[in-house]
Formats: C-alpha cells, structure tokens, sequence
C-alpha cells in the first residue's frame, strides 16, 4: 500500500476526525506493536454469496446460498482468538459481507473486543436504513467498490445499475458521519476512467480512494491478459498522480493509495528526485521505514469456511481451518514451508528471482507480490511480473556489498 | 500536538522494547491507508522526515509530524490483560 497523496504532496488527511470531531471517548483505540510483535490486519470474507457478478471476482461469488460457512458462533470464536492474538483490524469482506445477516452483530462484537473493525462492500444494498446500521456499529471504516464510471462499472459488476446503487450507499454513508472510501481495480477496460472517477469524488466531497493494482492468482489464470503493460501502468500512476496533485491544489486533499504493487513507492521517489529533490529525501527515509509486501506477516485471510490463507489472493492454498485450530495457532505454525518463506522470504528470493534478487529496492517492496510469481512462472519466489521499474531504475547492473 | 499522555506500565513496556532493539527512540505514526489505517510505533535509531520530537519519562518518541499536526493529545496506555499497548488518538476538528 503507497500512500501517494502523503509521499507525492505530503499530505495526511486527519479522517478519524471526519467522523467522531473532538469527542475522543467515542474514537475505537488502537492496538500498537512494535515489529516483533505485529500481528495481521485480518480479512474474513464471511460469505460467499453476492447480489453482483463481477467478471473478476476472486471468490467467484454468485446469489445463492452457499454451505459450510462459519456460524454465527463460529465467527464470534474466531473474532475471540484475533482480539486476544492482538490483530488490529479485523476486515469483513465477502462475497458481499451486508447480505449476511449477522454482519451488524458480529462487527459489534469485533469492536468490543478492542478491534478496529471495517467493511469492503460493493455498496449498492446500504440503503438509509443499513447506513444507520453501520453507523450504530460503529465501524471504522466502509469501502465501496466501483471499478469505473457508470458503463463500465456495470459492464464487469454484470448488473445494469449497479454504479448507481453503490453511489447512492457511499451517499448513505456519508449522510450518517460514516468515514467512507472508493477502492479501484485498474485493468485495461477502466483505466481510461481514471480521470472522472477524481472528477466524481470531488462532486460527491468523497476525500478517499484506493487504486488497486490487478493480482492474478493460481497457475494459468487468465487474469493477467486484463492487466496493464509496463509502460501502461507507469503512465497510470503518473496520472494518478498528477491528479492527486490537482485535486490538493485546488483544496480538496484527498488520501490517495495505490495498493498491491509495490514498485509504486520507488517510482513516486523517481518522479520527485526530479521535482523536489529535498522531499524525495524524505520520501526514501519514509519508504524505508514501509516494510513492504506483508503477505502472510501483516496480513492474513480467512475464507467463508474456515479455511486460513496468506492474503486474500491465496484461496488456492490453505494453511488450515478455523473449525480445527484457532487462527492465532495456524498464523505463527512455521512448518508450513509456505508460511516460513513468506515471514522470511529474502533468502529464497535471492536463490530464486532474477530482477528481484539484484533490485536495490528490495527492502522496500519486500519482494511485492508472490501470488503474481506463482502465476505466471510457476515459481512462489521468482519476480513479480508486475514490477514496471526498469533494469536501471532497479540498479540490476549495480555491483553491491553484500 | 499538545500533549503526549503514556502511563507508567506502558512507559516500562516502551523503554524494555527499546533496550531489547537496543534503539534510542520510539517512533509514532499512522500506517496503511483506508480500510486497514492504524497507528504503528517502531524502534528507530532517529527521527524520519519532518518528526516531531517528544520525551516522555526518560523516553524520546519521534511522532509523525502529520498525526502531530493534527491531534489534541495521543494517549497511550498498557493492556495488562492482553499486555499490549493501546492507543488512543483525540484528534483536532476538521475543517
């Protein structure tokens, strides 16, 4: 995750405040943990059925009934053992985490185990009175998903409509005091829209948004044919960027993050060596302190079922059930040669990546995106296809100390 | 930022985590962004980039000069159940 509106215009936007003002009895805490001691921002994708059919849906969600999904108490152990493990977030995710009944209860609950809790929602089922739902739960936060504007939103959403129910729920949202943000999945059919989708959010005075690189998962996915080429994916951050700019200067400074690539940081720093070199000194003392990719360290998943993975993307590979052990057991069991290497990774990528072994920025992004290596080369530990820093730009011809 | 409140358990916990990383200084900040935003604290050798310098009880703690612009008061406090350290951010009105 790169926080370009903080490393591009230096700019955090205060957004807790949005929401609770001065009353600081009504702010959820937060959990602090120095590194030895981190533990997982934690999504629970809690069901599996979704009133969309998005063409890339990574759950592969439809609008049925599914079985064998965690119960209700099943939830509230698992809630139990992340609250006592000491995981600061907890994030319900689907399929489309509002069309569970107990969403309202077991949120509650999260939160009053010490949890920041948090939803990642299509939108278009909050209506005014879920939005006073969400806002008596107390979440933390409410992401929408929109992947572009109205035509081709739902073109890959497949129902006609859809852009305009989500638009109404972040309406909802809002209208309640609830802190709320668009997430973005770039591909080659939205980007064009990146430029109006700015334009919508200043009209709605919708100060968020995550703009989401594509990760394509499991061998031979298809997936990658969707994503940006290199040389597209740099424009896109620069015009992610550039707008990002625009809008701070204009007086709206909105909190702008590109997610799931990144070579994103280092290219943010190019782009300021030549624009500011005084704050790009800055931005690598901030980029060094970013530990990069946390698949499997900072983040984990657990499926509908039970079922405990790396990060979202890694449904193909399960380190165990919650039903069997508790999740806090199956994150810190290092017998999984998966689990080991993620928490460790350098070694394995220096005997087995290319670019990534020799890349100067490799402290940076933490070797980025495993799930992608798999993908395309059948390798966990070779390069992420997805970095777009050139060989130069990643000092591959550089003689270093080791 | 006004003030820096840090009770005297977390003090303890702090300086014990700063002895073990045998680091000089503690630093605080806000880490991820959107849905997975939390405050971080981190064992450093100095300030990064614009800090703000606080010393509490014999503990120097470098805050992010943004959360710093933007709070009333950052309270920490220890979590003898959990025995973590919680944190809570009375942050300045936005306008």
């Amino acid at each position: 995750m790169i926080g370009i509106s903080k490393l591009y215009c230096g700019t955090v936007e205060p957004s807790d405040a949005l929401r609770y003002g001065r009353d600081s009895s009504k702010l959820p805490s937060h959990l602090l943990q120095f590194a030895k001691d981190k533990k997982p921002v934690v999504v629970w994708n809690m069901g599996r059925r979704c009133n969309l059919k998005c063409i890339h849906c990574y759950a592969q969600s439809r609008d049925i009934e599914y079985e064998d999904e965690l119960t209700t108490q099943q939830g509230k152990e698992l809630i139990d053992d992340l609250a006592q493990f000491g995981s600061p977030v907890i994030l319900f995710s689907g399929g489309e985490p509002t069309m569970r009944k107990d969403l309202p209860e077991l949120a509650m609950y999260a939160r009053d185990k010490g949890m920041r809790a948090v939803i990642s929602t299509n939108g278009t089922l909050i209506d005014e009175k879920m939005a006073k739902v969400l806002k008596d739960i107390g979440l933390s936060y409410v992401g929408v998903s929109l992947d572009g504007m109205r035509e081709t939103n739902d073109k890959f959403r497949g129902v006609p409509g859809a852009f305009n129910a989500a638009l109404q729920g972040m309406r909802n949202c809002k209208k309640e005091g609830i802190k709320v943000g668009l997430r973005f999945t770039i591909n080659k059919k939205n980007a064009q829209d990146i430029p109006a989708i700015f334009d919508l959010l200043e009209e709605e005075g919708i100060p968020r948004v995550c703009f989401y690189h594509l990760v394509y998962a499991g061998r031979g996915s298809k997936l990658v044919e969707e994503d940006l080429s290199h040389e597209e994916s740099r424009r896109v951050v620069d015009l992610i960027m550039d707008k990002t700019k625009e809008m701070h200067n204009k007086g709206f400074p909105m909190e702008v993050l590109t997610v799931d690539n990144h070579c994103d940081g280092p290219y943010v720093y190019f782009r300021l060596l030549e624009e500011d070199p005084e704050r790009a000194a800055e931005v690598y003392e901030l980029l060094m302190m970013n530990q990069g990719n946390s698949t499997g360290i900072g983040i984990g998943c657990v499926s509908w079922d039970g079922s405990v993975h790396a990060d979202q993307f890694w449904r193909h590979y399960s380190f165990g059930n919650v039903k069997e052990r508790p999740f806090s057991e199956i994150w810190m069991d290092t017998s999984d040669e998966l689990m080991a290497g993620l928490k460790d990774r350098k070694a394995l990528i220096k005997a087995n990546a290319d670019r990534c072994a020799k890349c100067k920025w490799l402290e940076i992004c933490n070797a980025n995106f495993r799930v992608r290596a798999e993908a395309i080369y059948d390798n966990v530990w070779a390069d992420d296809p997805a970095c777009y820093l050139t060989k130069e730009e990643i000092g591959y011809d550089e003689v270093r100390e080791e | 930022m006004t003030e820096l409140i840090v009770d005297d358990k977390a003090i303890v916990f702090i300086k014990a985590e700063l002895k073990r990383a045998d680091s000089p200084a503690a630093r605080l900040f806000v880490t991820g962004g959107g849905c997975c935003q939390h405050l971080d604290i981190a064992a450093v050798e100095k300030e990064v980039a614009r800090d703000i310098k606080h010393v509490k009880d014999g503990v120097t703690f470098h805050v992010e000069k943004y959360l710093d612009d933007n709070t009333f008061s950052l309270e920490i406090t220890f979590d003898e159940k959990r025995e973590v350290l919680s944190a809570t951010i009375n942050y300045k009105s936005c306008k």
